[in-house]
């Protein structure tokens, strides 16, 4: 399955909460969160119908969408994805992460889990 | 004649900024070793990135090196006579010179101020990345009741908008202007009391304003990208905030819970191991810096341990100690280089304006040997200036009254020119006089028409003695003729008694 953009993922979540849609009801919706013009709705739509995310009907003479992804398998897919990246990166992130930013591999992992087994019993 | 120097006096800031922020970095790593406490504090660490990024500001502003302890010829340097002048006739020298050879220095600071810019726009597009990732991350999750989820169960806190996401990331606290907090879902499998724990983490964050220091301290990362120890206190700071939150979250809360705390902390990370997609990549550890296993060993000690923390006033004494002498003694002990003088300085304007129509030659007898604009040099560029036969010793004069802006022996930033005196003069006008045998004046001292200034000679650059005068208007050429009028004998080269 192919993992959609943020600006795909926002059009498949306006889908996903009603559809099927024409391109200017869909524009109408993500118009003040992409802030965006129609035509760049309408090219986005395009492409994600080359993607198979969406499939396109003839309802009374005018084209309507539906989304082709299912919502939570997608949304895991985009999150997994992202997460992994944002966790791999060693930029420094806009972010305050519980754990810090650094990662640990499996062996200083059994070592933290080690100095947990060996918590002193008195401060138990 | 470089008098774009600007790059070059970039370069010195930097220099300075560069031994400031290392300075203060092994400075507070000292003071760490005698109060660990210190790592849970996050004023110094800042600070002491503030300190650099002062100095980079501070070094640059123009009229600093009056403030310098070092003299303006420190750093003089051994000005090498070519054997040609040794040999020159004493009397009538005709010497030459060719300084507009390409000189390596200017080109050394357009190189640097070329490479701090793209090492600007490269750190300026990771943030960007690394925003738009979070962004991306944010707008996967879904909002959802956060008085059905246990680990909101405890806190009656203003809540922050809440996302949860499916992903296997750290809980976090994102953004700048509207944070917002996203959980991954893997934490509802964690015991209601350490998802509880969590929350109250990250909600301390918010109530410490953490991500403003996050965001102030980044800037200040990115801005001072070419220091090593700038992102290194960037780290440190990071990690203070999350030890900070420690704090806060365990302050009174008995063993059982700091235990609760930790166990946590080590599950989430475990969950970060497994998700880890690349196996050979989680085994060779990429991406884990040198000190994140043992910081995070230290982390559950302190988390154990509950040691006493650095107080406050601690802290701040310690930053204030460090940096205040820090930045004062960038600024005091800036070498008072040369090629400062002419970028910084401003002509202001002078009470006693000699008007150009009287000014007079800097030579008793004046004999031109190479005017300005001539060409049949070996650079084969347009000479800048003009040169006057004169031998070594031949007083040079003040062709109208000024200020001295430059008396240095590092002129444009090396000894080309050789010993140099510029006066500034009403109307804009500066007149330099480089190649002197000796200086007679100092930098600020007022100088009437005809008062001697040195004496002419061969240092620099120089085929023979002569003396280099160049006229500068606004910092563009003028041809001395201009101004010096009928002080100067006609093209022909004749001598004026």
């Amino acid at each position: 399955m192919s993992i959609p953009s943020v600006t795909e993922l926002t059009l498949l979540k306006c889908l996903w909460k009603q559809q099927p849609l024409s391109a200017r009801e869909i524009h109408q919706q993500v118009e003040a969160e992409l802030q965006w013009s129609y035509s760049s709705t309408r090219k986005t739509l395009d492409r994600m119908l080359e993607k198979q995310m969406v499939v396109q009907q003839v309802v009374h003479g005018i084209n309507v969408y539906a989304a082709a992804l299912d919502k939570v398998e997608t949304l895991a897919a985009f999150a997994r994805d992202f997460g992994s990246r944002v966790m791999e990166m060693d930029q420094p992130l806009p972010v305050n992460m519980f754990t810090g930013s650094k990662l640990v591999n499996r062996s200083e992992l059994a070592e933290l889990e080690q100095l947990l087994h060996d918590w002193p019993a008195d401060k138990e | 004649m470089a008098f774009s120097s600007y790059p070059l006096v970039f370069l010195q800031a930097s220099i300075t900024a560069l031994l400031v922020c290392t300075a203060a970095w092994s400075a507070l790593l000292l003071a760490r070793r005698r109060w660990p406490a210190l790592a849970q504090r996050r004023l110094p660490w800042l600070l002491a990135q503030l300190a650099g990024a002062v100095t980079l500001v501070l070094a640059m502003l123009p009229g600093l090196p009056r403030y310098s302890l070092l003299p303006a010829d420190a750093p003089a340097t051994t000005i090498a006579t070519p054997a040609g002048a040794a040999m020159a006739p004493a009397i009538g020298a005709a010497g030459a010179d060719d300084l507009d050879e390409p000189e390596r220095l200017p080109l050394i600071g357009w190189l640097w101020l070329a490479c701090y810019g793209g090492g600007l726009a490269w750190h300026g597009r990771r943030w960007h990345r690394a925003h738009r990732a979070v962004h991306g991350l944010l707008h996967a999750g879904e909002r959802f009741d956060v008085h059905t989820h246990p680990a909101f169960a405890a806190s009656h806190d203003a809540m922050p908008p809440v996302r949860e996401v499916d992903a296997p990331i750290a809980p976090m606290l994102a953004g700048l202007r509207r944070p917002a907090l996203l959980l991954p879902r893997h934490l509802r499998a964690f015991p209601a009391e350490q998802q509880q724990l969590i929350v109250a983490h990250e909600l301390a964050h918010l109530r410490r304003r953490d991500h403003l220091w996050q965001h102030a301290a980044v800037l200040l990362q990115t801005l001072l990208w070419f220091i090593p120890a700038a992102h290194g206190l960037r780290a440190h700071l990071h990690w203070a905030l999350e030890l900070g939150c420690d704090r806060a979250v365990l302050a009174g809360q008995p063993a059982a819970t700091r235990r609760s705390y930790a166990a946590a902390l080590v599950a989430q990370l475990a969950v970060q191991v497994d998700a880890r997609a690349d196996p050979p990549l989680a085994a060779l550890g990429f991406g884990c810096s040198a000190t994140g296993a043992p910081a995070l060993a230290d982390r559950i000690r302190m988390i154990r341990d509950a040691g006493p923390t650095a107080p406050a006033p601690l802290a701040g004494t310690i930053a204030l100690l460090l940096l205040a002498p820090l930045c004062g003694a960038s600024v005091l002990l800036q070498p008072a280089l040369g090629w400062r003088d002419q970028a910084g300085l401003v002509a202001t304007p002078q009470a006693a304006v000699a008007p150009a129509a009287a000014w007079q030659a800097p030579l008793a007898r004046v004999q031109v040997t190479s005017d300005f604009g001539a060409t049949n040099r070996p650079s084969g560029k347009p000479h800048r200036g003009m040169d006057l036969r004169a031998a070594r010793g031949t007083a040079v004069i003040a062709p109208a009254d000024g200020k001295v802006a430059v008396s240095t022996d590092t002129y444009a930033g090396g000894p080309q020119y050789g010993k140099v005196v510029v006066i500034e003069h009403a109307d804009g006008l500066r007149t330099l006089y480089a190649h002197l045998d000796e200086r007679s004046v100092r930098t600020g001292e007022q100088v009437r028409a005809n008062q001697q200034i040195g004496l002419s000679g061969a240092t620099g650059k120089v085929t023979g003695p002569h003396l280099h005068f160049e006229v500068q208007r606004g910092g563009a050429q003028v041809d001395p003729r201009d101004v010096l009028g009928k002080a100067l004998p006609p093209i022909a080269g004749t001598t004026r008694r």
